[in-house]
């Protein structure tokens, strides 16, 4: 047969399939933990208690300026040698994951608690609201609205990253293509292929943030 | 030339193109023509594929330069081809796609003759006798042997690898764990998540020897051959390195690497 | 109700407050006059604590809300803030966002804080906005709706922070006559205004501050048309 050979493609479409079913699911369940690790710290970051916010910058700092896949392979070679050893290759992806993505998400978390007027914690708290009150009901609801687009943009990117989990051997979308490849060396058709999959997820999943971010405008 | 292999030539060059012009950018130590003045004139290249993370074949040695046998019996052959040898180190599974782009002259990976890769590539004669064995952590008392390991026992493959194909033939896909690089593959059999690991002589007396906890087990598995993988559509090359080979075997110089990497 | 003594706040190295006392006794509306930057509002935003001053003490009542012990929560309940920018809450109705703090705070039952929220929008004119939302609001609307707030909390002073400098001209008097009329039922109020029109017609007594110090205090007329000290000539002739 002459030219590319997408038949490989096709021959393992299912393969394929239940790859990019865990790719998604291994990035929602990070983006879903990395939301209340987010969550936590990034209250923490604009906490009035100067060692609280000094530990939670620490945090987002280390995550933020050492590479994914050294996160990932410290916790899955790294950490068996503390005694803590993960069984499931899954669950190993997704706390990598999610400690990658908690440092993300507290940053923007932070920053969407701070782009809320100053007048409007004054205005709680001069109605007599507490600190945590005066989050709740005021600023949270708020920052939250404007934060779920750059949520979705970080479920993209775990979705995009998640490929890394790739290199501890977890059967996500990547490393079938890989597992194909060395049997058949049809490289260009298989990358090509995950490629076009994981560009159908994340551009569906930008569509989906763009109608959100058009419908929570409306209050705004 | 097939149009599939336009189509990756095409890629690899795009992506070649890429990385030497940030090579460049970065004031890459590679002497370009441009400043050739003070050279001698250049010989003509020889340019091997490797995947350097195969210890005692390829590896980067503690100086940071390519080291091992197959380097060493690359260099050889070189030398009486009046070549001038660049080593590209890649993934191994990269290996035959670049060759078949015309990227790589040959490659000297390890790499064992098998039909499949055939209809790839074209092989020299073998000049390495590799059989398969099986690693296991040293207080492993279990596993004695191939037999032991058919039921639902974890086993650790270099993917793409002999081994990884040992492996498929006596487990089912999901007990297979398959790592890029056989550092992890012994990492991961050193954490407890894998039983055994199936890889060649050579590499697994190696790691014994480098790294304390593992044992080798049971019996070979299997005979197989070591080739230097050269593009089909260049015979003339394949045919250079055949008595190359010959000559570094009848010279004694092949037994001096074998005692020196080996024994 | 309320007395300051010897109130000190400093900005870094910068002293806004170089020692305020005065005394406002319940029901008397107070009108705070001065430059922009001579502490006026300063002294305002200690009131409530939205500042906390270095020196001095504030008594509300007899509580002396600066003392270590106080709760500053409950403090704030008692003494209710208007903006310049309205603050409002943009995620909550009209109605939420009066209701808010009864519920939250007070925890009043949901319908005695409506039933509340309708009574205090009807008095500021808004009774048919209840439902919408601050954005669909004219500024002097959604003031008044910031008004309707503070007293939500049944506040027993009435702090206004420049509360119609935000405001286009036609919407300050609407602003001023639910000011006007809250003076009248009798609340205590101390209002930093530039409103000098506000100020003849409805405080019992008008401040002037300068650099810090109360330069100046005294009736409205008394202070409009016979200052005593230069500085509040010059202050005065600069903005009437």
């Amino acid at each position: 047969m002459q030219g590319l050979e997408f038949s490989i493609v096709l021959q393992n479409w299912r393969y394929l399939f239940d790859g990019a079913v865990i790719t998604v699911q291994v990035s929602a369940f990070a983006v879903a933990a990395g939301l209340i690790i987010g969550s936590v710290v990034g209250l923490a970051r604009v906490s009035t208690v100067r060692l609280v916010r000094a530990v939670a910058s620490v945090y987002v700092e280390f995550i933020r300026g050492t590479p994914l896949l050294v996160q990932i392979l410290l916790i899955w070679f790294g950490l068996p040698s503390l005694g803590i050893r993960i069984e499931s290759r899954f669950v190993g992806g997704v706390i990598a994951l999610s400690i990658n993505s908690g440092a993300y998400v507290a940053e923007i978390v932070r920053s969407g608690i701070q782009s809320i007027d100053k007048g409007q914690m004054e205005a709680a708290r001069s109605l007599g609201m507490n600190y945590t009150s005066a989050m709740r009901f005021v600023i949270l609801p708020q920052a939250f609205r404007r934060i779920i687009p750059p949520l979705v943009n970080e479920f993209i990117m775990l979705i995009k990253d998640s490929s890394l989990l790739a290199f501890i051997g977890m059967m996500e979308l990547t490393k079938r293509a890989q597992n194909i490849q060395a049997r058949t060396f049809n490289y260009f058709e298989l990358y090509l292929a995950i490629a076009v999959i994981y560009f159908m997820i994340t551009f569906a999943l930008s569509k989906v943030a763009g109608y959100i971010e058009g419908r929570t405008r409306i209050h705004d | 030339m097939q149009l599939r292999f336009r189509w990756l030539a095409l890629a690899l060059v795009f992506v070649f193109a890429l990385t030497t012009l940030v090579g460049c950018g970065g004031g890459s130590a590679t002497p370009g023509p441009a400043d050739g003045q003070n050279q001698p004139p250049a010989m003509e290249q020889l340019v091997m594929g490797t995947n350097a993370e195969f210890p005692p074949f390829e590896f980067l040695n503690e100086n940071n330069e390519y080291d091992g046998f197959d380097i060493d019996l690359a260099k050889e052959i070189a030398a009486i081809l009046g070549k001038e040898l660049v080593i590209q180190d890649m993934a191994f599974d990269a290996l035959i796609p670049a060759l078949q782009a015309g990227r790589l002259d040959m490659v000297v990976a390890a790499m064992t003759i098998r039909d499949d890769r055939r209809e790839q590539v074209a092989f020299s004669e073998p000049y390495y006798n590799a059989g398969q064995v099986i690693a296991v952590r040293a207080d492993n008392v279990d596993i004695q042997g191939i037999e032991d390991l058919a039921e639902g026992r974890k086993i650790g493959v270099q993917l793409g690898t002999t081994g990884d194909f040992k492996a498929q033939e006596i487990t089912a896909s999901e007990n297979i764990i398959r790592f890029q690089q056989i550092g992890l593959v012994f990492e991961e059999l050193a954490t407890g998540r894998i039983d055994a690991i199936i890889i060649d002589v050579p590499v697994a007396q190696r790691y014994i020897e480098m790294r304390e906890g593992f044992k080798i087990v049971g019996e070979t598995l299997t005979e197989e051959f070591f080739g230097i993988a050269i593009n089909k559509e260049n015979p003339e090359l394949l045919a250079d390195v055949n008595e190359a080979l010959a000559e570094i075997k009848a010279s004694g110089k092949y037994d001096e690497l074998i005692s020196k990497w080996f024994e | 109700m309320i007395r300051v003594v010897d109130l000190h706040k400093r900005f870094g190295s910068l002293e806004v407050l170089r020692g305020i006392s005065t005394e406002i006794p319940r029901g008397e509306v107070v009108v705070v006059i001065g430059a922009s930057g001579s502490g006026k509002s300063t002294f305002l935003r200690c009131l409530n604590l939205l500042e906390l001053p270095q020196q001095g003490e504030i008594y509300l009542d007899e509580l002396q809300i600066l003392a270590k012990n106080t709760d500053i929560n409950e403090v704030r309940q008692n003494v209710g803030m208007v903006f310049q920018q309205f603050n409002l809450f943009p995620h909550m109705s009209v109605l939420q966002n009066i209701m808010l703090s009864p519920v939250r705070v007070k925890r009043e039952s949901l319908r005695a804080a409506r039933e509340q929220g309708l009574e205090l929008l009807r008095k500021v004119g808004l009774s048919e906005k209840a439902e919408a939302f601050p954005k669909q609001l004219s500024g002097g609307q959604q003031q008044r709706v910031a008004i309707a707030r503070a007293l939500a909390m049944q506040p027993k002073v009435m702090l206004f922070d420049e509360p119609t400098s935000a405001l286009d001209p036609e919407m300050i008097k609407e602003v001023l006559l639910v000011m006007k009329q809250l003076a009248e039922e009798g609340m205590t109020m101390v209002v930093v205004t530039h409103e000098m029109g506000f100020a003849k017609e409805v405080a019992d007594r008008v401040i002037f501050i300068d650099e810090g110090l109360i330069v100046e205090e005294g009736l409205p007329q008394e202070i409009f048309n016979n200052p005593k000290q230069e500085r509040t000539k010059t202050f005065l002739s600069k903005i009437l």
